[in-house]
């Protein structure tokens, strides 16, 4: 019995040690801030635009030099720039600008978000308004802190 | 003729094997609400043949994954109709598990002695729709990798391990190479082998125990072969009609 045990158990023991490997590894957190647009790409009238984020990205065997690791909304109003993440706090979907409405609305589930962010109809499904990203003015360049949240919690929590 | 089957009967005991698949006794007589297992596994079946072609000419790979299956979508002979067989039998699977389901619990066919076997029916009902879930994202079309992702999202609400098991599901931190090639293992490799495992013990408790005929008996007593056998054919050809007419009406899967 125990020899059978032995005999079972080392090749799920090596198989498992594979398989566990992904929680070893640590996303690569926020990094350094990223360069995303010029100030002169972004009008001063309030209105949200989509912009690319570009990095390198590792992605097991292989590293992509300068490919788009996501996407943020800027918008620029009295002086003032926020950077909003394109994912939907609710449940990961790309969020659109809907000007029409003037406010967001996510495809998915129909998450609505005003201008700034946040929740502005109560039977909205997201936990939490959109996420805010912190964003340095360098110059005529634009510069954005990337990272990714969580979905579907009450609290903004970094993805680690 | 004859004595080539007495030759292998003596070999393999194959004439006593089908006697006793083949003449089970159906107490109340073979009737219409039965036939959904059969249709299940008749689907099932399906799934096995067309996913082993498609495993021929698919590649799980995130660089290569999207354009292996348009090409088997658009540039190989019959393609699209392998690939559509393959997503409508999956979509039919669902509404029969369901049928299948509600006849057991109308008949009652999950009270004593056959509670195991009902539990082995909703480990076969986890293990379809799991297949279904890692079978979505392979394409890694738009609608696969977001509907996923959602997927994945949902299951990281888990509390306390939420976030670890999204790890493991998806093979890091971000959607990538081990994604697709840790859904594929499961759909190609485990699941189908769970699912075999399983379904030879759901159909030997079956036997074992006999049908749940409801009383009272409408007609009397009748043999597997050939009257439900007859009923659980034409049923899988009604099956396989419907899912046939949505291959060649949407010709075949979306790729998006």
């Amino acid at each position: 019995m125990a020899i059978g045990a032995v005999l079972g158990i080392i090749p799920f023991a090596g198989g498992l040690a594979v398989y566990f490997d992904p929680l070893r590894r640590k996303s690569s957190g926020p990094g350094g801030p990223i360069r995303v647009a010029s100030l002169s790409a972004l009008p001063e009238d309030g209105i949200p635009r989509k912009f690319a984020v570009v990095a390198d990205r590792v992605d097991a065997w292989n590293k992509y030099p300068n490919v788009p690791i996501g996407a943020i909304y800027l918008r620029r109003r009295e002086g003032k720039i926020e950077a909003l993440h394109t994912v939907c706090p609710h449940a990961g979907c790309f969020i659109d600008y809907a000007p029409e409405r003037g406010s967001f609305l996510c495809p998915c589930h129909n998450s609505t978000f005003a201008l700034d962010g946040s929740i502005n109809d109560p039977n909205s499904p997201s936990p939490r308004g959109m996420d805010p990203l912190e964003v340095e003015v360098r110059g005529n360049d634009i510069y954005v802190t990337f990272q990714n949240f969580r979905a579907g919690t009450h609290d903004r929590i970094p993805e680690a | 003729m004859k004595q080539v089957i007495d030759w292998i009967d003596n070999r393999t005991g194959a004439r006593k094997l089908t006697q006793e698949a083949l003449y089970e006794n159906v107490p109340g007589g073979a009737r219409w609400r039965y036939v959904w297992g059969s249709t299940l596994t008749f689907a099932l079946f399906i799934q096995f043949v067309t996913g082993i072609f498609l495993w021929m000419a698919y590649s799980p790979g995130s660089q290569t994954a999207w354009a292996s299956v348009y090409y088997i979508q658009y540039e190989m002979a019959g393609g699209w109709f392998l690939r559509g067989l393959h997503h409508f039998t999956a979509q039919a699977m669902t509404v029969l598990l369901a049928l299948h389901l509600m006849q057991v619990v109308i008949d009652g066919a999950y009270k004593a002695p056959r509670e195991v076997n009902f539990w082995f029916g909703l480990v076969l009902l986890l293990l379809v729709l799991a297949l279904s879930l890692t079978g979505y994202l392979l394409p890694w079309d738009q609608k696969g990798y977001w509907a996923t992702k959602v997927a994945t999202n949902i299951a990281a609400i888990t509390p306390v391990i939420g976030p670890s098991l999204q790890k493991l599901i998806v093979g890091g931190s971000d959607y990538g190479h081990h994604t697709l090639t840790r859904f594929f293992a499961l759909h190609a490799g485990v699941l189908p082998a769970m699912i075999i495992a399983m379904l030879v013990g759901h159909i030997y408790l079956f036997r074992k125990h006999g049908i749940t005929a409801k009383k009272p008996y409408k007609k009397p007593d009748a043999a597997f072969w050939p009257d439900q056998v007859l009923k659980d054919a034409v049923a899988c050809l009604a099956v396989l009609a419907v899912i046939l007419f949505f291959v060649i009406r949407y010709r075949g899967a979306e790729l998006s």
